[in-house]
């Protein structure tokens, strides 16, 4: 789950944060595997173009937010991982591949998993924000050999926020006259009965 | 749910966060799957 999730995001939260300025914020088709290629680092992907020079940047981009502990790798995690913050509190970049971590050994590798990135995915291709319209199933999944055979889980963006984030722009409207708001993290209230 | 006096029975909306392994967690320790099997809810359909 944490793979599709960053690895989705990171293309687009990599263009935002300037780390590669010349290139589009952008995001594979997971319906055009043809078309991407995608290579693994260990339990993630970047989604990349075939054009050569396109795989050399994203590869840096993704050797950079990997091996270098500098300090905008947490603040690009926490962005890319917000919902995770909102709902549990305490949570850490770091803690959150360490529970899936501990959860696959505990567990064994639990090929159910996959179901909520289907689920959630799916769900997102309802919106229309989304411009996936093709729901995933578990069907064409294993068709296309998207899965992880390592974690039985299947390499899809469980919530298309990539998408979401490339069709931000065209989705708001023209004379929209307020500053967008980019909600990076919240505190978890807990609800007294006091207002 | 303890301490709002509530039981697993009388929810009948729960929210949660898909993208990562503390939606398994959540619902597993909410009581909703049984350890490990709580993937096998969105599996199913169960969650919408």
């Amino acid at each position: 789950m944490l793979s599709p999730n960053l690895s989705n995001q990171a293309p687009s939260r990599c263009a935002d944060r300037g780390i590669t300025r010349d290139l589009p914020a952008s995001n594979h088709d997971p319906w055009k595997p043809r078309r991407i290629r995608r290579p693994r680092v260990g339990q993630g992907y970047l989604a990349i173009g075939q054009a050569p020079w396109w795989t050399l940047r994203w590869w840096s981009a993704w050797k950079n937010f990997t091996d270098n502990d500098w300090s905008d790798v947490d603040a690009a995690l926490a962005t890319t991982s917000d919902s995770d913050f909102e709902a549990v509190q305490g949570m850490t970049p770091r803690r959150k591949p360490a529970h899936y971590a501990a959860y696959l050994h505990e567990y064994q590798f639990n090929r159910w998993l996959a179901g909520f990135a289907l689920t959630a995915h799916g769900k997102w291709c309802e919106q229309q924000i989304c411009d996936c319209s093709k729901k995933p199933s578990s069907s064409k999944c294993i068709q296309n050999r998207k899965w992880s055979a390592s974690a039985h889980l299947f390499d899809i963006a469980p919530n298309a926020t990539a998408r979401r984030a490339r069709s931000h722009r065209a989705t708001t409207p023209l004379n929209f006259a307020h500053p967008l708001v980019k909600i990076s993290g919240s505190r978890l209230h807990r609800y007294t009965g006091i207002a | 749910m303890k301490q709002a006096g509530i039981t697993l029975d009388q929810i009948n909306f729960l929210n949660i966060t898909y993208v990562s392994i503390y939606a398994a967690l959540q619902l597993e320790a909410i009581g909703f799957a049984s350890k490990a099997k709580a993937g096998k809810l969105a599996a199913d359909k169960a969650l919408n």
